[in-house]
């Protein structure tokens, strides 16, 4: 199960991310970002992975996809705070490479 | 019956349940007359249709015959009372439920106990009330409806399921056809495979070249079963089409990220990790995208070197972007080479990759070269509780055997008949590459295959290109790159060459390499008469006579010393002529 929360403040997004990042939660992930694409008030989206506990490579490819449309609305997409595990996985597929990554 | 007539509720408002038209079947059981076309009479107002039976047996019959939906029984009845016919009907198989209402003259609590652990669903008691009846029906024909809908739910979803299966069975049979890594029969070369679904997203390819080097490749589609089986297939083809022609890891791993890149959905990518095993030239390469830390270990020291993933997985950069640099070892008779998808070293040590690694390590490490599979592994394959496919592959190098393979070359054979016949006789070809093209172009391949269009005897295609190879690297490395001195014999300094080459390599602004190809008979036969120059200075010919074969150039040309007619270098050193004989029976 994937929980999203969204706020947005000047001109940044957060979308904070808890649970088990999969394929099963890729609609939620969606919605999440559909609209703040649209949104011209916003700038930057970053996305909180403190809570995420297990993401896999489904999740990965949400991310790229995100990338994406994100390159065409000229926004820019932070991925911040993951923990052990997640961190791993991002860092042994080399995400650094494609998004900003903090800790 | 005026009487009667008055006492039946008018036709109920609402009456269709989830759109349910059904016309459902009741039968109904009195042995009083009256009571009976009572029944009926509230039965047919509803808009059912009835049976009627007037004791036990005859229940039995019309219930075997006509299959009701509902049964109305009265529990006195004789030849056969309700409760022998109840448990009659109960004993024949059903998958459907259908309702049976015991009609009670009798306000007996022992008997309506006897009744509904009888199988009875319900009861009623006479005088029957035609408007509870009318009511209870309803309720009953509510019930009956939303069974109804679930049997054919069911239905429906079995016919999925089958055309599913189906379709997977079809999808494993082309998958198993297009990544067989048994076209490979390797000793050295072990492969553990156990897909988590019916469809493995990982492949293992391996094939070697036409010299002999050994080509490996494990990759792994996002997620798994089905789109993660389709996500590599893309790679199969081009890996085995571009090693049996020759072309070199970047080239290769260039091919496969274009294809991906222009096949995949943006979602969809491959981690993959290649490997290629020179023998000749004693050199592993190998690169990691995106999966667990390949493991390098050395038998004899009992150490293992970890190379993590340092690229991007395929299908990700566009290609332009795309950029692949393997890393290089040197290759040693006790070092063995193991490569695992996350499946199973995630499986390892609970999600933990890091973890997971060093275990893998240390179970390959503490398990000798000639066993099967150590004890660890076995289990992780043989439980059913995984989520990823698992997948597993080690290489003995020194158990691998330095051959070339002709048998790829010479498949070709029948097809560049006909073109020599129309080409007939002697033939010249040459092709200069400057400093750019040196940089990116794999040209060996390239010209082979020109040439093989000429029509080549067989098995002087392998021979050729092994000839071409080590003299064109020889021009690159030496005359270009003045790689000579760098050189010495130890494992560290090794890599150390192959980092120095790449860099200057990189560097490479001018010069040029030059490859001619001539095709000319001579009193003996035909033969080829393979030029390679570059512009560098040259070296001193008389090194050439102290360089051993031990050393990493003195090799390669012994090689081609032990397949040409004659080697010869000629002007101060930058030009080398070699003759190969080719084999009898052309033209």
């Amino acid at each position: 199960m994937l929980t999203v929360s969204t706020k947005v403040f000047n001109g940044v997004a957060e979308i904070e991310l808890a649970g088990r990042f999969d394929f099963s939660g890729r609609k939620a992930f969606r919605e999440a970002y559909d609209s703040l694409l649209l949104n011209a008030g916003v700038q930057a989206i970053e996305i909180g992975l403190s809570g995420v506990e297990y993401i896999d490579s489904s999740a990965l490819g949400m991310l790229l996809l995100l990338r994406e449309r994100a390159e065409e609305a000229n926004k820019k997409v932070i991925l911040h705070s993951a923990q052990n595990t997640v961190a791993r996985v991002l860092s042994v597929a080399n995400f650094g490479r494609l998004f900003e990554i903090r800790g | 019956m005026a009487d009667l007539q008055s006492n039946i509720p008018p036709e109920p408002p609402g009456f269709a349940v989830n759109g349910c038209t059904r016309a459902f079947k009741v039968l109904i059981a009195d042995d009083s007359r009256s009571a009976l076309a009572l029944l009926k009479a509230v039965v047919s107002q509803l808009g059912f249709e009835t049976l009627l039976a007037s004791n036990g047996q005859e229940v039995v019959e019309l219930y075997r015959e006509h299959a009701p939906d509902l049964v109305l029984l009265d529990v006195m009845m004789p030849v056969m009372d309700g409760f022998d016919a109840l448990r009659e009907i109960r004993s024949i198989q059903s998958s459907r439920w259908v309702p049976v209402v015991f009609l009670t003259a009798l306000d007996d609590s022992d008997v309506l106990k006897k009744a509904l652990l009888a199988g009875a669903d319900d009861f009623l008691t006479k005088p029957i009330r035609p408007s509870i009846l009318s009511a209870k029906i309803q309720a009953l024909w509510r019930t009956l409806c939303l069974q109804d809908q679930v049997l054919s739910q069911h239905v429906e979803l079995e016919a999925y399921r089958d055309e599913v299966e189906e379709e997977r069975r079809i999808a494993r049979g082309l998958l198993e056809m297009m990544s067989n890594a048994n076209r490979l029969m390797d000793g050295g070369v072990r492969i553990l495979s156990k897909p988590a679904q019916h469809l493995n997203g990982d492949i293992v390819a391996a094939a070697r070249t036409p010299s002999g080097k050994l080509h490996l490749l494990l990759a792994d589609g996002t997620g798994h079963g089905l789109t993660a089986a389709l996500s590599v297939l893309p790679t199969v083809e081009p890996f085995y089409s571009m090693t049996s022609k020759g072309f070199a890891l970047p080239t290769i791993l260039d091919e496969l990220n274009r294809k991906l890149y222009s096949s995949l959905p943006r979602d969809c990518y491959v981690a993959a990790c290649m490997l290629g095993i020179d023998m000749v030239e004693r050199r592993i390469e190998i690169w990691n995208a995106g999966l667990p830390d390949a493991l390098l270990l050395n038998r004899k020291a009992h150490t293992t070197k970890r190379l993590p993933s340092r690229n991007l997985p395929l299908g990700i950069l566009r290609p332009a972007d795309f950029d692949a640099v393997p890393e290089s070892f040197e290759f040693l008779p006790d070092t063995a080479l193991v490569l695992a998808s996350d499946g199973l070293v995630e499986a390892l040590a609970d999600n933990d990759l890091d973890l997971g690694s060093e275990r893998l390590a240390s179970i390959m490490l503490a398990s000798p070269a000639d066993d099967g599979w150590p004890d660890e592994i076995c289990n992780l394959s043989q439980s059913d509780d995984h989520a990823d496919d698992l997948t597993l592959v080690t290489i003995e190098c020194g158990q691998l055997v330095c051959n070339r393979d002709d048998r790829i070359l010479t498949s070709k054979a029948g097809s560049s008949k006909a073109v020599a016949a129309a080409l007939g006789g002697d033939w010249a070809v040459e092709i200069t590459l400057d400093a750019f093209r040196l940089r990116e172009a794999d040209i060996v391949p390239v010209l082979l295959n020109l040439v093989r269009g000429f029509g080549l005897e067989q098995g002087g295609a392998a021979d050729l290109f092994v000839v071409m190879s080590e003299l064109f690297n020889n021009a690159l490395d030496h005359g270009l790159l003045c790689l000579d001195t760098d050189y010495k014999n130890h494992a560290s300094d090794m890599e150390r060459y192959f980092e120095i080459r790449e860099a200057r390599l990189e560097r490479l602004e001018n010069g040029s390499v030059t490859i001619r190809l001539e095709r000319m008979r001579d009193a003996v036969g035909a033969l080829l008469e393979i030029t390679v120059r570059d512009t560098g200075a040259g070296f001193d010919l008389a090194i050439l006579d102290r360089v051993n074969d031990e050393s990493r150039g003195g090799r390669g040309l012994a090689l081609v010393r032990s397949l040409c007619e004659s080697l010869e270098f000629r002007g101060v050193g930058n030009i080398a002529v070699a003759r190969l004989r080719l084999a009898h029976g052309s033209n």
